[in-house]
């Protein structure tokens, strides 16, 4: 009986994509869609992202930052690139599906999209290869690739998505008015992340200097695509990229880090263990080939490269793509893999070639897979996130809330979710005053804001910046400096404070405990009452403000 | 026939991944994904679609559909057009691009 190919290939695409999202999503979420509160969170930016997608939700567009973010300012446009909000909040909306499952389920799903682009991509070299090479897409769900994931590196996910698309639209060009596609996917690039959309721009001036060199004249054709495509992509981007340049491109621009900033989450050849000698015989094999010209292999060798331009001072905005390694260096994988299924004989290889991606595939997915109940809930908890909810109906708008040791607490973003002004306590002020044994009225709090310039409209027709941070009653929008200066002090007496929230238990017992005695400071004061509760927090609003509350409470006494 | 199978096969896709969760959500999602993502990629790659396998369309069609949502919704939104309209209006332009070109290629209408 034969096989039809196409079927086949199309059934592994498939086994694919529910093995892929079981062991991304399936699994962690304990096979459901709905959660009480976000779910498998791990850090900061995932909960920025979560409280932006939310706030987008709520105002029923992506325009604006929510206020509660960049210090209390109202219509300040939002600096980070629109299109995770784009997608993640009418998706909440059209399901009824929480916004902080959406963009998670969102990212996911763009990581699934990624390896599924660059198995288009390799397909043009040899579906063989391509479906041998997909499997190695789901180790990305493992190690240290997981980080992308877990921290919330979810706006890069969908800037490599989209440059991916872009790089299989390249390997497309000849095709009629392909410059309409480019065009529209180097766009969504650099709507999505910019540093992935100037990557493509390298990229596409490296493809017309070799061609120039290997057909000794200017490829007219190819850069006339380019032009156009280029030109198109910078006015469906154009909201997007001014908002930038006045932003992202002012107060960070060249970072001129040559360290990877990722800590000993950046990944190292070594990471790659056994997969990456594969991949290298493949590259040895490829390059000894006769058919050494080929598209494909030119994006995956780019793109490692790029991965290591923290050397020149790129830092984690190349470094982060050494997580994507599985998907860039498939290629090779699948090349030496075919290289030894090529031995078998010509009408046994193509059963060889499916038998060999299923056999990867379900080893690749154990090798991820970790059941559901093994699986890391993430830094949340139902009882802040109640309490979270709680401030949102029942504390005024404007007031500031100061937050004492908590482990979810530690994470700024995650106080977004309280919809009001936060400040964290620096538990190093804590760790001071347990030394000196006693209950100390002076901390340093941190503001949680997560933007470097609070862009606005100065005037109907030119950008300006608000420069103090929290917002004061005269603070206005002014052309010019968009340095940002505290309007507070970083230290301050907790009873000119009037808001304090506190959790019960964290996994540094001394400052959960000082915090208690905080608490318990306040209410013998007299000056304060607990106005919510539960098993883990405790939100103690002051009476009045300015006057002494704190009792007459030392850490023996305690 | 493409649409439907392609449908299905994602509803089939969620629910086995997220096999507690009830067919009505399953189905939400793979409707929001389906209409927000795949129809306007598939409807706008129709023009490229002689160039392109099947297995390459479908999939293809996502990241087209996506980047078009994308550009188009946020720029929508920069200019007031909430959520609400952008969903109805958008994937509905895309379709109506995707029919003209149907009917352009229509040997009875091509000139």
């Amino acid at each position: 009986m034969k096989v039809s190919f196409a079927y086949t290939e199309a059934a592994i695409v498939v086994v694919f994509c529910c093995v892929f999202l079981i062991s991304g999503l399936g699994s962690p979420w304990a096979h459901t869609l709905r959660h009480d509160f976000p779910y498998g969170y791990g850090a900061s930016d995932a909960f920025f992202h979560q409280s932006v997608t939310e706030y987008m939700k709520e105002q029923g567009r992506v325009k604006y930052t929510p206020p509660y973010e960049v210090g209390g300012y109202d219509n300040v446009y939002d600096a980070h690139p629109p299109i995770l909000f784009q997608i993640a909040a009418p998706l909440s909306i059209m399901t009824g599906i929480e916004t902080y499952d959406t963009v998670l389920f969102t990212a996911v799903f763009l990581l699934l999209l990624s390896g599924l682009v660059m198995y288009c991509i390799i397909r043009a070299h040899s579906t063989s290869i391509a479906l041998l090479a997909l499997p190695v897409t789901l180790l990305m769900l493992g190690g240290k690739s997981l980080i992308a994931l877990k921290w919330g590196y979810w706006l890069f996910i969908a800037g490599v998505f989209f440059m991916l698309a872009a790089f299989w639209m390249l390997s497309k060009r000849d095709v009629k008015h392909s410059w309409v596609l480019l065009g529209l996917l180097l766009g969504a690039t650099a709507v999505a992340h910019i540093p992935e959309f100037v990557f493509l721009g390298i990229f596409m001036a490296l493809m017309l200097l070799w061609e120039v060199y290997k057909h000794k004249k200017l490829p007219i054709a190819t850069l006339k695509t380019f032009i156009i495509a280029g030109v198109l992509a910078v006015i469906l981007a154009a909201f997007s990229i001014n908002i930038f340049i006045a932003t992202f491109a002012k107060t960070e621009g060249y970072r001129g880090v040559t360290d990877t900033q990722l800590g000993t989450t950046a990944m190292t050849l070594v990471d790659l263990g056994w997969i990456g000698l594969i991949c290298l015989a493949g590259l040895v094999l490829f390059l000894i080939s006769k058919k050494k010209n080929s598209m494909v292999a030119e994006i995956a060798v780019f793109l490692f490269i790029i991965s290591f331009l923290n050397l020149l001072g790129l830092g984690k905005r190349a470094a982060t793509h050494r997580w994507f390694w599985y998907i860039y260096l498939c290629f090779f994988f699948g090349y030496a893999v075919y290289f030894a299924l090529s031995f078998i004989k010509k009408e046994w290889r193509t059963y060889a070639v499916y038998a060999a991606s299923l056999f990867l595939l379900a080893g690749f997915a154990y090798a991820v897979y970790v059941p559901s109940e093994k699986q890391w809930p993430g830094v949340m908890d139902k009882y802040n996130w109640e309490s979270f909810t709680w401030i949102q109906k029942n504390i005024p708008e404007d007031a500031q809330i100061f937050y004492w040791y908590g482990d979810a607490l530690q994470q700024g973003a995650v106080l977004y979710n309280a919809q009001h002004i936060g400040y964290k306590i620096n538990p190093e002020y804590i760790g001071k005053a347990i030394q000196e044994r006693r209950v100390a009225r002076v901390y340093a709090f941190g503001l949680a804001d997560s933007y470097a310039a609070y862009l606005c409209d100065a005037t109907p027709f030119s950008y300006g910046y608000y420069i103090v941070n929290p917002k004061t009653r005269n603070a206005t929008c002014m052309k010019g400096s968009s340095v940002i200066t505290p309007s507070v002090p970083y230290e301050r007496d907790i009873c000119e404070n009037e808001y304090h929230y506190f959790n019960a238990q964290s996994s540094n017992e001394p400052l959960s405990q000082y915090s208690l005695i905080v608490r318990q400071a306040l209410l013998e004061g007299n000056m304060s009452e607990e106005i919510y509760r539960n098993d883990l927090v405790s939100i103690i609003k002051l009476k009045q403000t300015g006057v002494d509350c704190i009792g007459n409470i030392t850490l023996s006494t305690a | 026939m493409e649409l439907g199978i392609m449908f299905i096969l994602l509803v089939l896709i969620i629910k086995i991944a997220f096999f507690k969760e009830s067919i009505v959500t399953a189905l939400r999602l793979a409707l929001a994904l389906f209409w927000l993502g795949f129809i306007p990629g598939y409807a706008l790659l129709l023009y490229w679609k002689h160039h392109l396998g099947n297995i390459e369309y479908m999939i293809m069609s996502w990241p087209v559909g996506l980047a078009y949502w994308g550009i188009f919704g946020y720029m929508l939104g920069y200019v007031g057009v909430v959520f609400a309209v952008q969903i109805i209006l958008l994937p509905i332009i895309a379709l109506a691009i995707g029919l003209y070109v149907i009917y352009r290629e229509n040997p009875k209408h091509s000139s």
